[in-house]
């Protein structure tokens, strides 16, 4: 794994983590209903970091 | 005279529909959201219990009284658990008052499914766990959301490959391999020799 796959492996998984405070502070403190729509929308923003991070890497499939 | 004689081993390939459901990342968006979905039922039903009060606190009493009122065998109609074994077992547990320690065990159990579902940390060992949730539960005779749960999360056991995709499984997955393939960490870092083949993200089949 080179540096570059590193740091995007590093960034997405701080994303997810991210992901995963945001979800406790949701459930804690919204409506177990609408606080899911901002779950879902944090997780498509994890989604979005982990495509940015890793695009043209290998683990992308580009060096393969 | 003629013997029928079946082939010993032979592989059959899965459908192209079932393939493309259950082991493309292409499907990756639709079990991100089957799971995002399973995923805040188990973490809001486990905050409430971590938050609230008499499942944690108080020696697991919740617990305790739902296993007291299920293990009743009424003299008319039909008991709660329909199975004697799950009945002796749950009488078992309460004769050793565990409903202290095992309130924990639920309660942190939901809680941290629900974040590995969420986030695709080891995403079929999650659905294993709260599918085991889900089944107890059933037994328990707590239909509730649980049917549905359990659904869900069968569905994504089959597709353990690729649900976490969009996830931290992304890296994580080809990082630890399968017993029979195992990743880069699990081997070891890349020999002096110029053979990377031990820090190459296998294909986990």
């Amino acid at each position: 794994m080179d540096g570059s796959e590193l740091s995007a492996m590093v960034l997405g998984i701080a994303a997810w983590i991210g992901v995963a405070v945001f979800s406790v502070i949701a459930v804690a403190n919204w409506d177990p209903l609408w606080g899911f729509f901002p779950v879902l929308a944090a997780v498509v923003g994890a989604w979005a970091i982990g495509e940015y991070v890793t695009a043209g890497s290998r683990l992308d499939g580009g060096g393969q | 005279m003629n013997v029928l004689r079946f082939p010993r081993s032979v592989e059959l390939r899965d459908p192209p529909l079932v393939r493309a459901l259950f082991a493309n990342t292409a499907a990756a968006p639709i079990w991100l959201v089957v799971r995002t979905y399973v995923g805040w039922q188990w973490l809001h039903a486990g905050w409430t219990k971590v938050s609230g009060e008499n499942w944690i606190t108080n020696d697991g009493v919740a617990l305790e009284g739902f296993w007291t009122r299920i293990v009743q065998v009424p003299e008319q109609g039909s008991p709660p658990i329909r199975y004697d074994w799950y009945r002796d077992v749950i009488q078992f547990m309460l004769d050793h008052h565990w409903a202290a320690w095992f309130a924990w065990v639920i309660a942190f159990g939901e809680l941290f499914v629900g974040i590995a579902l969420i986030i695709g940390l080891l995403t079929g060992v999650a659905a294993l766990a709260g599918a085991s949730l889900n089944f107890s539960f059933l037994l328990a005779g707590s239909a509730s959301t649980n049917p549905v749960l359990f659904l869900f999360a069968v569905l994504l056991l089959l597709a353990w490959k690729v649900a976490g995709y969009i996830g931290v499984d992304r890296w994580l997955l080809p990082a630890l391999g399968t017993p029979w393939s195992p990743g880069a960490a699990v081997r070891g870092p890349r020999r002096r020799d110029g053979d990377d083949r031990g820090s190459r993200a296998p294909e986990v089949h």
